[in-house]
């Protein structure tokens, strides 16, 4: 009885926490569909909630500001990068997570240390380097210009989640006679199933993202979404309505895509599963 | 070998940048200046940024160091709390996965450009509700509070990736050790503290890094919320770095130097916490 | 005599050539055009800004007429400069018209970004319906100009005035100012008269906003921040030192978070009814009088920028377009900027939003009727005048203007926050100047 009432106790405080978690963490974003809906004039009057709302602002960046050719080059950079970051990072996070060699963690920590490079820093040797070779505002050099920090990224991620997976599940397969490519493939990573979700969100999401690399080594035909955000900072003022819609429909695809494979977090293989 | 193709890309892909740096950094090449008419001028721009003759350059340290440490740690324990309490079956999860991921997706120059927008003192939501509900109106990007304010949106934006990362950890726990206690009899805080604390501590760490990292080189929200101001109360490392080599000044050797400076800061940082994490992670 | 007389002849065949090319019509101009750079394409790198934006509603037109092929490249302003210092140190020619601060033409000339214009306005092949000449003298040589020589053509002007609420001036029985100590009364008068008013609004965050919010006034109490002919700083002389203990006074009667304000903020506030006043470019008066963006747009009256102490000043600043040096068709980019910065395009310009820059538009009738700030922008600029005839320009013409600013700006938000005195600001700021002018 007192144990029972102190459950629900406590079922009710977590969803209360969950709740209050939820609405800070989705206030602003709501703050910026209303801003997006707003008449221009009433940006600058919190107190007003009702107003009939006006898309004028959505209109807008689609047929004046073309966001669809920006969201574009946008999908194509971080498909790219996304995948061949993942691809190369968990391969490169099992050989650390289960070969320790000589000066493995010296190198394992210079991979991460790349990821520390300030990106205003790198940005004009990356410029440089793009122009030479040529590939100066194309999909190629974003692509290659975010694996600099998905790459360490996902090693780190995913050789944290690698190790956490016992080693005799994969030492049973191997005496079952499985090569490590097999044991990689069918046994560690659906096991890190719910790892590899987490580090492909954020690998989106640090890409869809990224400003510094995106502006300054793109001219016209490779520029992604962020960027945009410089057509709203005029010199006469901040476009508001126009600079929330497109913030609305950058985060968007995101929380869709998030959403969508969130599920893997949480159906992600148990290791009972596996054992039985 | 399995990790040789990433490293090769890696040592392509990073090894031109980082040498331009260091040696970018002992000339006096600035912004817009042809290539060919810059000089070596050996380590004339570190001693000016130690011996104190750019007088941001300590209070940033300083500033960026209380960030880090300040962010790192809130955001850890927040987003541990907010990880366990996922981590629990219960109606509208995806909703609230959705709510949680909102943050981050946002692009981070208009995270910044609507946090101002919420932050002004005269047309600002939050102290519509501030001096609806407590009747006070908040200075909040005044100098006092520019620092807290800073901080208070790198939290919003960033527990939820403290807070998921955890949650993945908690997830890809393996099920028996859980079994086998409550066979022992241990409670939940037992069960808490032996078995899914040193099970997830490695992720955990890896957390606490790649937030100290990130909050060391924030560059955006700021930098639209504050530009480092009023006066120095915001100018984060980072910042400065952009200030010097970028915006109206255009110093890209002294900014380059600053970066490198900032770099060996983050690494021994980051040496000491990763050396923490992995001696401490091969004792499990 | 004889040879004068061949001399003389010889000049009169050229003026008739030249008349005869230059009298031709924007359709006869346009077809030579398109006969002899039809099918090239240009890249434009503008800042985002109203200009730009009637330049684009006027750009399908120009394509159609001329056959040269336009992209624009639009972005925030300081992103814009970076990117096109990087595109021309980096050798990577993707542009060829360039929209320039008038700020960035004192660095952009010797560093040799954009080409010298002189030869293109004078060449037989400029139009006469382009009329360099009308453009007002102030902004041809304030912000195009660089020792003498044109690099841009100025094609958005600004100078400053003040704004004022006339419902809240009549309501107290208040004038408008005429001097800065009455400007600062007043503004210490209304800030707390109402629930939430404030006196004034001004731009002062830390670094460039704030040095150009202090150089509104800097000029009525002595000669700024560099002497213009020795370039000696000049921070801790008396009328310097004195302009920002001023503005500090003004600033305290400004919202409370003014440290932070950019030239967005200050409008915004002024607009969303809380300050009684505003000090800032004339540029912006657009959004303050238009109903769908502002809450006052029927309630303010303007004056021009009050004298100080040593008389008037007035700020004279704006954007060019140039043609990039790494350009591969300057011809066609010459084409363009002829076409869209001429007097015959300068009213369509005014009309699809653009910031005038020409003495034709000020005067036009219909275009004052549009816009009834006009005259006193136009007794703004004579108060401006003022300045060019002590011999000084508002934005001081050295390449190391960025940092100069960029440096003021830093230790004067220092002294506005209270951190330390404005004497000591000065003092700062000095010792830093002479390290960069040294260089």
């Amino acid at each position: 009885m007192n144990s029972r009432s102190w459950t629900k106790v406590k079922r009710f405080l977590s969803a209360l926490a969950l709740v209050a978690v939820s609405v800070i963490a989705v206030f602003p974003f709501v703050y910026m569909v209303i801003v997006s809906l707003k008449p221009r004039v009433l940006t600058y009057d919190p107190s007003v909630w009702v107003f009939s709302p006006t898309f004028e602002n959505y209109i807008a960046i689609f047929r004046q500001r073309n966001l669809l050719h920006f969201a574009r080059n946008s999908f194509i950079v971080v498909l790219g990068t996304t995948l061949l970051s993942l691809a190369l990072g968990s391969l490169a996070a099992y050989g650390f997570a289960r070969f320790s060699f000589k000066k493995s963690e010296s190198l394992a920590f210079w991979i991460l240390s790349l990821r520390m490079l300030p990106p205003m820093a790198t940005v004009i040797p990356f410029f440089i380097v793009a122009r030479l070779l040529g590939i100066l505002d194309t999909h190629i050099v974003l692509i290659l210009a975010y694996m600099t920090f998905n790459i360490p990224f996902s090693i780190w991620m995913m050789r944290g989640f690698f190790e956490e997976i016992p080693r005799e599940i994969e030492e049973a397969a191997l005496v079952d006679g499985c090569s490590h490519w097999q044991v990689f493939l069918r046994i560690l990573l659906p096991l890190s199933a719910p790892g590899l979700t987490a580090t492909a969100i954020f690998c989106v999401i640090q890409s869809w993202n990224e400003f510094a690399f995106a502006l300054f080594l793109t001219g016209v035909n490779a520029r992604t979404l962020p960027t945009t955000v410089t057509f709203f900072l005029s010199v006469t003022g901040v476009i508001w309505g126009e600079m929330a819609a497109v913030g609305v429909v950058t985060a968007l695809p995101v929380i869709i895509f998030a959403m969508l494979v969130q599920k893997h977090m949480i159906r992600g293989l148990t290791f009972g599963a596996v054992k039985q | 070998m399995y990790i040789l193709p990433a490293v090769t890309i890696l040592v392509l892909l990073t090894l031109v940048p980082s040498v331009f740096l260091y040696y970018v950094s002992i000339t006096d090449y600035e912004l817009g200046q042809l290539w060919s008419t810059h000089k070596l001028i050996g380590f004339r721009n570190y001693h000016r940024l130690l011996s104190g003759r750019d007088f941001e350059f300590w209070p940033s340290v300083r500033i960026s160091i209380t960030f880090m440490l300040l962010a790192t740690s809130i955001e850890t324990v927040l987003g541990f709390a907010i990880a366990l309490l996922l981590n629990q079956e219960f109606r509208f999860k995806s909703l609230v996965f959705g709510c949680l991921l909102m943050p981050i997706t946002i692009t981070p120059s208009i995270v910044g450009q609507m946090w101002k927008l919420m932050y002004n003192a005269e047309y600002g939501v939050l102290n519509y509700f501030t001096e609806r509900l407590l009747g006070v109106k908040v200075a909040w990007l005044g100098p006092e509070l520019a620092f807290l304010s800073t901080l208070m949106v790198d939290v919003w934006q960033w527990t939820p990736f403290v807070a998921l990362i955890i949650y993945a950890g908690l997830r890809s726990i393996p099920s028996e050790p859980f079994e086998a206690a409550l066979v022992d009899g241990a409670n939940t805080v037992q069960s808490f503290w032996y078995i899914t604390l040193p099970l997830i501590r490695p992720l955990l760490m890896l957390a606490v890094i790649f937030r100290s990292m990130d909050s060391l080189k924030l560059f955006d929200v700021p930098f639209v919320l504050t530009q480092g101001g009023p006066g120095s109360a915001t100018e984060l490392l980072s910042l400065h770095v952009y200030r010097l080599g970028f915006a109206q000044t255009g110093w890209v050797a002294r900014a380059a130097a600053t970066a490198v400076l900032l770099l060996v800061m983050i690494i021994s940082l980051s040496r000491l916490l990763v050396r923490h994490i992995r001696e401490g992670g091969s004792t499990v | 005599m004889r040879r004068y007389g061949t001399i003389l002849m010889a000049l009169l065949l050229v003026l008739a050539v030249s008349c005869y090319v230059s009298a031709q019509s924007i359709e006869e101009w346009a077809s030579r055009i398109k006969a002899e750079l039809g099918g090239s394409e240009i890249t434009c790198a503008f800042a985002t800004h109203p200009s730009t934006e009637a330049f684009q509603a006027m750009t399908a037109e120009f394509e159609q007429l001329t056959g040269i092929k336009v992209n624009w490249d639009v972005m925030e302003e300081t992103y814009l400069k970076n990117k096109q210092l990087m595109d021309f140190a980096g050798g990577s020619q993707l542009y060829d018209v360039l929209m320039v601060d008038g700020f960035w033409i004192s660095e952009y000339a010797p560093k040799q970004v954009i080409v010298p214009l002189s030869k293109y306005i004078n060449s037989d092949a400029t139009p006469d319906w382009f009329d360099y000449e009308d453009i007002m003298p102030a902004y041809r040589n304030g912000i195009g100009a660089y020792e003498g020589e044109i690099y841009g053509i100025p094609t958005a002007g600004e100078t400053r005035f003040v704004g004022y609420r006339k419902d809240l001036f009549e309501k107290y029985g208040k004038t408008p100012p005429e001097t800065l100590d009455e400007l600062l009364e007043l503004a210490q008068f209304f800030t707390g008269r109402e629930p939430n008013l404030y006196g004034i609004a001004m731009r002062a965050q830390r670094g460039i906003h704030f040095a150009s919010g202090w150089l509104t006034i800097t000029y009525n109490f002595g000669d700024g921040f560099l002497d213009q002919k020795t370039w000696e700083p000049l921070i801790t002389s008396s009328g310097t030192v004195e302009s920002l203990k001023y503005f500090i006074e003004l600033m305290k009667c400004a919202p409370p978070d003014v440290a932070t304000y950019t030239h967005e903020e200050a409008v915004s506030a002024f607009m969303a009814g809380r300050t009684a006043m505003w000090f800032d470019a004339t540029a912006l008066v657009s959004w303050i009088l238009d109903p769908t963006k502002s809450q006052v747009y029927d309630k303010v009256g303007f004056v021009p920028p009050p004298s100080g102490p040593i008389g008037d000043a007035g700020v004279f600043a704006g954007w060019n377009m140039a043609i990039a040096s790494g350009s591969k068709n300057k011809d066609a980019a010459w084409a363009f900027i002829t076409y869209m910065t001429s007097r015959a395009k300068a009213k369509e310009y005014v009309l699809h939003g653009g910031v005038p820059t020409r003495t034709s538009v000020y005067q036009d009738p219909e275009l004052v009727a549009r816009d009834p700030s006009y005259p006193v922008q136009l007794a703004s600029f004579e108060r401006a005048n003022a300045l060019v005839e002590r011999g000084l320009a508002w934005i001081p013409p050295t390449p190391e203007l960025g940092k100069v600013l960029d440096r003021v700006g830093y230790w004067g938000n220092m002294a506005l926050i209270g951190e330390i005195t404005p004497e000591e600001a000065c003092r700062r700021a000095q010792i830093e100047l002479e390290d960069i002018i040294g260089q």
